[in-house]
């Protein structure tokens, strides 16, 4: 009883999920030149500081934060490169530090646990719709509950066939 | 004086409730409509007297009362009367007692509404009102008590935290906690019919209205607080995915969610056990908001001080929870729905696909944002997710709720014809395609890059969705040309009044796609640059030349902090065809450092020019030997106001929905059929 339209649905769920991956997977890329202070407040956006919650260190305005990225222009100064400066800060204060979980490990899980989410609860839905209709006749459509003409005329319009 | 006696009024209140709940359960169980109306007399009590207690710390404010804690920590003698008669919700004990004020309110007017077929609902809505109010008044009195006093009063008091000294932050919270307290009313009814045993969609129609009130002090609070932090915390964004920004989000995407699951259940009598689930974990999602943000377990801009709140909250929290999976599961026979949802391409279908969206994203950021606390306890390593989680794994899902926008009002009720919908989607298609078209000549071809692609895109969906919901008005309004003969404009102003519900709803889709341009253009072409400047002299970015005019001292607004300006000239540094030539003038902007001796402060407060669709946003990052050099922080940021042109858009379609038809007037008509369809 499910003809094109189910197939279609499943199309469109289909490619939302596709571009939902797409998304997930890439990253964006970050130009890395300019002054030592562009450079600074470009390692400065992924870190979090630790008295500013929810701004990132670049955008937090407190004198820790201010010591914290004097830190990085100071290595930065002395030659070290932004991963290494980044590293640095990781195994000082943990992975904590960094705004996003690293994709690695047990971290993994927090990036998986969305998708997961995602996927599951939409395939549960389809699995409880399919059950149902399984079980039951199909029912009725729904009456038209119109107050006025038009409402009528509209819904007319919509289940009209081509 | 008057704080004594409102002291003892929110004891009282505290009384009269325990008293409204237990009377109206004695009263349902012995059928004695007497008992029931006492109940409900004794709710309503609360609000006048939560009234008086609020008017007690109101008095010690205005009073200089310093001896008064919570007076002296939020106020003092320098602090105006606007700042005094707010500071009521400046911090935790004020707020929390202002909270309780809140619901009283809607306590009262659920309580004071016209009873009539849903009578039999009564007494549980009082006694689940009356338990939820009495538990925060409780909490209130046991560990935030704002009417504490010192033994030895100080002679002045702090003054009210600078960040608060915002019309936004003067808003913000109210509106917010009006948003939070609102779902009491249809949360109270659901209890009600759940206990009642009802299968019928009584309880959501009795309380559509209320949510509906609920939702769209929510939607304010959360823009409003977007505004706030956009002034205020001098980081040029509005959403910084903060763990309580995210606690208040996740009621929202719940009770959005609902909001079109009732739908359903009132069209089709389907997804019962599925609204009853998703009002209650809308309610218990606000309790937890509420418990994150009071008990201080997470840091962030808004978080309160430590508090002894936690475990109460926690152990009410287990109790509400267990109560509301008791009555669930012990009434899941009666929750059967009255039609079968027999495929997915179906208007029901799509929206249970939005219903599982919406509730996949509310899981996610309610995960996330408690992961701080959970890895904390097991490992001893605080783990924060920031901002670039967030907007990879949420982000994505919004724009899959902006695609079923457009596709929702294609679809007919129980099974839709896919060469209709396909035919009737062509418009939107053709949108799609042209304004992605369009913003890929004119602003990625700019600043090539993957991510600037996706943008246009993204935007190309926004489109779609965009003209499909202006196509659902020119449709209705074609059709009731046809059907009832009138002009145009005629037409389309009926096609609001008569059908409210529907229109005001696609309006505030149009709202949100508004939103969701606005967020495109912040998210994907928003770029910031600091930059350090001499006296007199320009640098440039993005388009725009910044000339750096000096540093002075001004006058504090409230002569308690001591204020730095930066001066700076905006010009365009590039012509901008057709409406700009290089060297017009911007702007001039004054950005500021606001220095607070009392609180040990410091607020940076961003100036802000450019136009409507682009804003220059700059901020005083320092500055070197009294104002020779200094540095800025700019932000550009653009299509930034289609995000607050979204949120106005969105409560306008608000009071489309909800102006002039009364809840009873309309009720009724509809009942007899409604009912006979139960009863089948």
């Amino acid at each position: 009883m499910s003809g094109r339209p189910g197939r279609a649905a499943r199309f469109i769920l289909g490619a939302l999920v596709l571009f939902l991956g797409v998304l997930l997977a890439a990253r964006p890329t970050q130009a890395q030149d300019g002054s030592l202070e562009e450079q600074t407040r470009e390692i400065a956006k992924h870190l979090n500081c630790p008295t500013c919650a929810g701004r990132n260190l670049a955008d937090c305005p407190t004198d820790t934060c201010a010591q914290w990225k004097g830190e990085i222009s100071t290595q930065l100064k002395a030659g070290r490169s932004a991963a290494q400066v980044t590293e640095y800060f990781i195994a000082r204060f943990g992975p904590g530090v960094l705004q996003e979980p690293p994709r690695e490990g047990g971290f993994l899980l927090a990036w998986i646990f969305p998708i997961v989410v995602f996927v599951g609860l939409i395939a549960a839905a389809f699995y409880v719709v399919r059950n149902s209709s399984r079980r039951g006749a199909p029912t009725a459509p729904a009456a038209a509950t119109a107050a006025d003409p038009y409402a009528v005329e509209l819904e007319r319009q919509v289940r009209e066939e081509a | 004086m008057l704080t004594d006696v409102g002291f003892y009024a929110v004891i009282l209140a505290l009384l009269v409730l325990v008293y409204a709940a237990g009377i109206s359960v004695v009263g349902a169980r012995r059928n004695d409509d007497r008992l029931v109306q006492s109940g409900r007399t004794a709710a309503s009590l609360a609000f006048p007297l939560m009234l008086i207690g609020a008017a007690g710390i109101w008095a010690a404010l205005l009073n200089n009362d310093y001896g008064v804690k919570y007076v002296a920590s939020v106020s003092s003698r320098a602090t105006p009367l606007f700042f005094r008669l707010t500071a009521l919700w400046g911090a935790q004990d004020g707020s929390l007692l202002f909270w309780c004020l809140l619901m009283s309110i809607f306590v009262f007017f659920a309580m004071r509404r016209p009873w009539r077929e849903d009578k039999s609902l009564l007494p549980y809505v009082t006694a689940t009102m009356a338990l939820v109010l009495a538990f925060f008044i409780g909490l209130t009195l046991v560990s935030a008590n704002p009417f504490a006093r010192f033994d030895f009063p100080p002679p002045d008091g702090r003054g009210l935290n600078p960040l608060l000294r915002h019309p936004g932050m003067i808003i913000h919270p109210p509106v917010l906690y009006a948003g939070f307290t609102g779902f009491i009313v249809p949360f109270a009814f659901c209890m009600a019919s759940l206990i009642t045993r009802r299968s019928d969609d009584l309880w959501l129609r009795s309380s559509r209205r209320w949510t509906l009130v609920g939702w769209v002090f929510l939607t304010c609070g959360l823009v409003l607080g977007g505004r706030w932090a956009h002034d205020v915390l001098g980081w040029g964004g509005y959403w910084a995915w903060d763990p309580v920004e995210n606690k208040s989000l996740v009621p929202w995407l719940l009770g959005t969610a609902f909001l079109h699951s009732a739908m359903i259940q009132e069209k089709r009598g389907m997804f019962k056990n599925w609204n009853v689930a998703l009002m209650m974990l809308t309610f218990g999602s606000i309790v937890w908001a509420t418990a994150i943000v009071r008990s201080g377990v997470l840091t962030s801009v808004h978080a309160f001080a430590q508090s002894s709140m936690g475990p109460i909250f926690l152990g009410f929290l287990v109790l509400m929870l267990s109560g509301m999976l008791y009555f669930w599961l012990t009434r899941l026979d009666v929750l059967k729905s009255d039609n079968q949802l027999d495929r997915m391409f179906s208007r029901e279908g799509i929206f249970l696909i939005q219903n599982v969206v919406f509730v996949s994203s509310a899981i996610t950021v309610f995960a996330l944002t408690s992961l701080p606390i959970a890895t904390e306890a097991f490992s001893g390593q605080r783990l924060t997710v920031g901002p670039p989680y967030f907007n990879a794994v949420v982000v994505p899902q919004f724009f899959v709720l902006v695609v079923l926008m457009g596709i929702a009002p294609l679809m007919a009720w129980a099974r839709a014809n896919g060469k209709t919908v396909a035919r009737q989607s062509r418009v939107g298609l053709f949108a799609a395609a042209l304004v992605a078209a369009l913003w890929f000549v004119t602003f990625t071809l700019r600043d090539m890059s993957f991510w600037t692609v996706v943008a246009a895109l993204l935007v190309g969906l926004c489109a779609y969705s965009l003209a499909i919901t202006l196509m659902e008005f020119a449709r209705g309004t074609r059709a009731r040309m046809t059907a009832n003969r009138e002009n145009a404009p005629t037409a389309l102003a009926r096609l609001f009044g008569r059908n409210q519900r529907r229109y005001g709803g696609y309006f505030i889709h149009l709202g949100v796609v508004v939103l969701a341009i606005g967020a495109i253009g912040k998210g994907f072409f928003g770029g910031d640059a600091i930059r350090n400047v001499a006296l007199n002299d320009t640098f440039t970015y993005r388009g725009y030349a910044f000339t750096y005019r000096g540093l002075q001292t001004v006058p504090c607004e409230f002569n308690d902090c001591q204020t730095l300006q930066a001066a700076l000239k905006v010009t365009r540094a590039e012509a901008a065809p057709p409406f700009a030539q290089a060297g017009d003038f911007v702007g001039a902007i004054y950005p500021h450092v606001d220095r607070y001796e009392v609180q040990q402060f410091t607020s940076t407060i961003a100036d802000i020019t450019g136009s409507f669709n682009e804003e220059v946003y700059v901020i005083l990052s320092a500055w070197e030997d009294e104002g020779a050099s200094a540095t800025f922080t700019v932000y550009i940021n653009p299509l930034i106001n289609w995000v607050w042109l979204g949120g106005v858009l969105m409560v306008v379609g608000f009071f489309l929905a909800f102006w002039r038809t009364a809840p009873e007037t309309v009720a009724r008509p509809v009942l007899a059929p409604a009912a006979g369809v139960a009863g089948k």
